[in-house]
């Protein structure tokens, strides 16, 4: 695994040196896409919607229409200025219950792991928490973007599940939700005999991503039955280098004669 | 003892190619006789000295940096060197004493860069070249031919020339207009296209092993500061072949590189004159030839 962040978690006086690491992987099957006729890989392009001229990424800003048609650009500094205050870390701002905090929050959960040294720190949060049972909320900022997240031991692992801002969460005010209908006993003993034959421990290995899975079937079957594409042959991977080097050369001379022109 | 010149020629009497029994001072007048045939293409450019002090018996080592005191009347020119992270000081040639010092230092072939101290950033050529492992220069005549055949296609003139040695050196006028790098992209589009149409004979393999009884189409001598032996000068092998600018045509002949020395070049020069002059003339339009090759590659 690569980690994704490296930094610390602080408390207080305390600082603990980690690294972050993704605890989810994509479960969709890795597709590339081709052009039919003769597997030409494809890649996405930023271009000019205006000119459809290909924009090289250091040309491309942020900006905001602060109204109709009005834009201000940020730069990355107009970013760190605004984030100024917030640090580097993964900083603990309280501690609470788990149960305290609903699971519409969550969001998404990494993996923390001590830097080389740092064991020692890490092994005494772990064991405050465990022994208090109780979560930190911590906020940090990842990819420009402030984060929350509850910080919990699991397995003697740290695991940060980063949750969302309550600004984040949609108010039901518009739903229609019933309020307390009329309904019988029997009605309800009913519902709950149903609930108690189907209880069971909760084991998520037992639960199959089946969508994949079928996916991944077909493909098998489309190996054994189906025509398969041809490989690319030599000859055109060679030709696909040439073609290449044409492409990057034109732009190059493109580059130089409009500096030219510009001097 | 003098000749012409300024520069003083020390050992003449030095065996240069025992077998034939050529002195140093037999190098040393061929350069003074050639001088207005391979001046034009090493004037003004850094060179990198490969000197064999006592001819080819001896050793023989490459000198980039002068790092000693030259006469007064010699040019040094400082370049920084990127992998050495300093500046080299590289002589210059600048007319027929200049090159004759670096003769009398032991330079029996002459290696000057693409480019010309004035413009050091833009060859004033391409050079693709035709090296062949284990194979038989019929062959290299073969793929040289493929390579004129690529030229014809895309509408460009090229030189080609003898190594020397064992291959042919082909050169595009390129007019000092592109960067080393667009130079460089170029000849390996060359090159490519060329190992498309000649598989068997021909390879792009940068690692030996891999291009055995084959001709490498070689494009890394268009990186700055990379050097190819020179027109018409003289290599420090036996029979003291001189790198020979051929006429396309020659290439369908039965030729070899051997056929051309330091004892009968001139008569063939007194014939023909200098067939290469376009090397250093109008150089080729690459925005034209990309949209030739593209025509020809993208279907």
């Amino acid at each position: 695994m690569k980690p994704l962040w490296e930094g610390a978690i602080s408390f207080g006086l305390i600082l603990i040196p980690v690294k972050l690491y993704k605890a989810t992987k994509e479960r969709k099957p890795d597709f590339h896409l081709v052009r039919e006729k003769d597997l030409c890989p494809i890649k996405y392009m930023r271009v000019c919607k205006l000119t459809g001229e290909e924009i090289p990424y250091n040309e491309i800003v942020k900006s905001y229409e602060y109204q109709k048609g009005d834009y201000i650009i940020l730069h990355d500094e107009d970013f760190k200025k605004a984030y100024l205050k917030r640090t580097e870390n993964i900083e603990i701002v309280e501690f609470t219950d788990e149960d305290k905090i609903d699971s519409k929050y969550y969001e998404q959960p990494y993996y923390i792991e001590p830097e080389k040294g740092a064991s020692k720190v890490y092994a005494l949060l772990r064991e405050a928490l465990k022994r208090t049972k109780k979560v930190g909320v911590a906020k940090y900022v990842l990819h420009n973007l402030e984060h929350l997240g509850v910080l919990k031991v699991e397995n003697e692992i740290l695991v940060l599940n980063q949750i969302r801002f309550d600004s984040e969460i949609r108010k039901p005010a518009d739903l229609k939700i019933p309020a307390g209908e009329n309904m019988s006993d029997k009605e309800i003993d009913t519902a709950i005999m149903l609930i108690d034959q189907l209880s069971a421990p909760f084991k998520p290995e037992d639960f199959k991503d089946t969508y994949t899975e079928e996916i991944k079937k077909a493909i098998e079957e489309k190996i054994k039955t189906g025509k398969i594409t041809e490989k690319v042959p030599i000859e055109s991977g060679k030709q696909g280098e040439v073609i290449n080097l044409l492409e990057k050369l034109r732009k190059s001379l493109e580059e130089a004669k409009k500096k030219k022109k510009a001097s | 003892m003098k000749l012409k010149t300024n520069v003083e020629l020390t050992h003449p009497d030095k065996i240069f190619w025992p077998k034939e029994n050529y002195t140093k001072k037999d190098l040393f007048e061929y350069y003074e006789k050639i001088s207005a045939f391979i001046l034009p293409y090493i004037i003004n450019r850094p060179q990198s000295l490969n000197r064999c002090p006592d001819g080819i018996a001896g050793e023989c080592f490459y000198q980039k940096d002068i790092d000693y005191k030259l006469p007064d009347w010699l040019h040094t020119k400082k370049i920084y060197s990127e992998s050495k992270n300093e500046d080299i000081d590289y002589l210059v040639c600048t007319d027929l004493d200049s090159l004759l010092y670096m003769v009398n230092l032991g330079c029996i072939d002459i290696h000057p860069w693409n480019s010309k101290i004035n413009k050091l950033e833009y060859p004033d050529f391409a050079v693709l070249d035709l090296d062949p492992l284990d194979v038989s220069f019929r062959e290299v005549k073969t793929v040289a031919i493929g390579v004129k055949k690529l030229l014809d296609e895309i509408e460009i003139k090229g030189f080609c020339k003898t190594s020397g040695s064992k291959g042919i050196h082909v050169y595009l006028p390129l007019g000092a207009k592109y960067t080393y790098e667009q130079t460089l992209d170029f000849t390996k589009i060359l090159a490519k296209s060329v190992n498309i149409s000649l598989p068997e004979l021909t390879s792009i393999e940068r690692s030996p092993e891999k291009r055995n009884k084959k001709i490498y189409l070689d494009c890394y001598q268009n990186r700055i500061g990379q050097t190819v032996a020179a027109p018409y000068c003289i290599r420090p092998i036996p029979g003291a072949p001189v790198s020979t600018p051929l006429l396309w045509k020659e290439l369908e002949r039965d030729i070899k590189p051997s056929d051309f020395t330091i004892k009968n070049i001139f008569s063939r020069l007194d014939e023909i004159g200098d067939i290469w002059k376009g090397v250093l003339g109008q150089g080729i339009n690459l925005e034209k030839c990309i949209k030739k090759l593209s025509a020809k590659y993208v279907a």
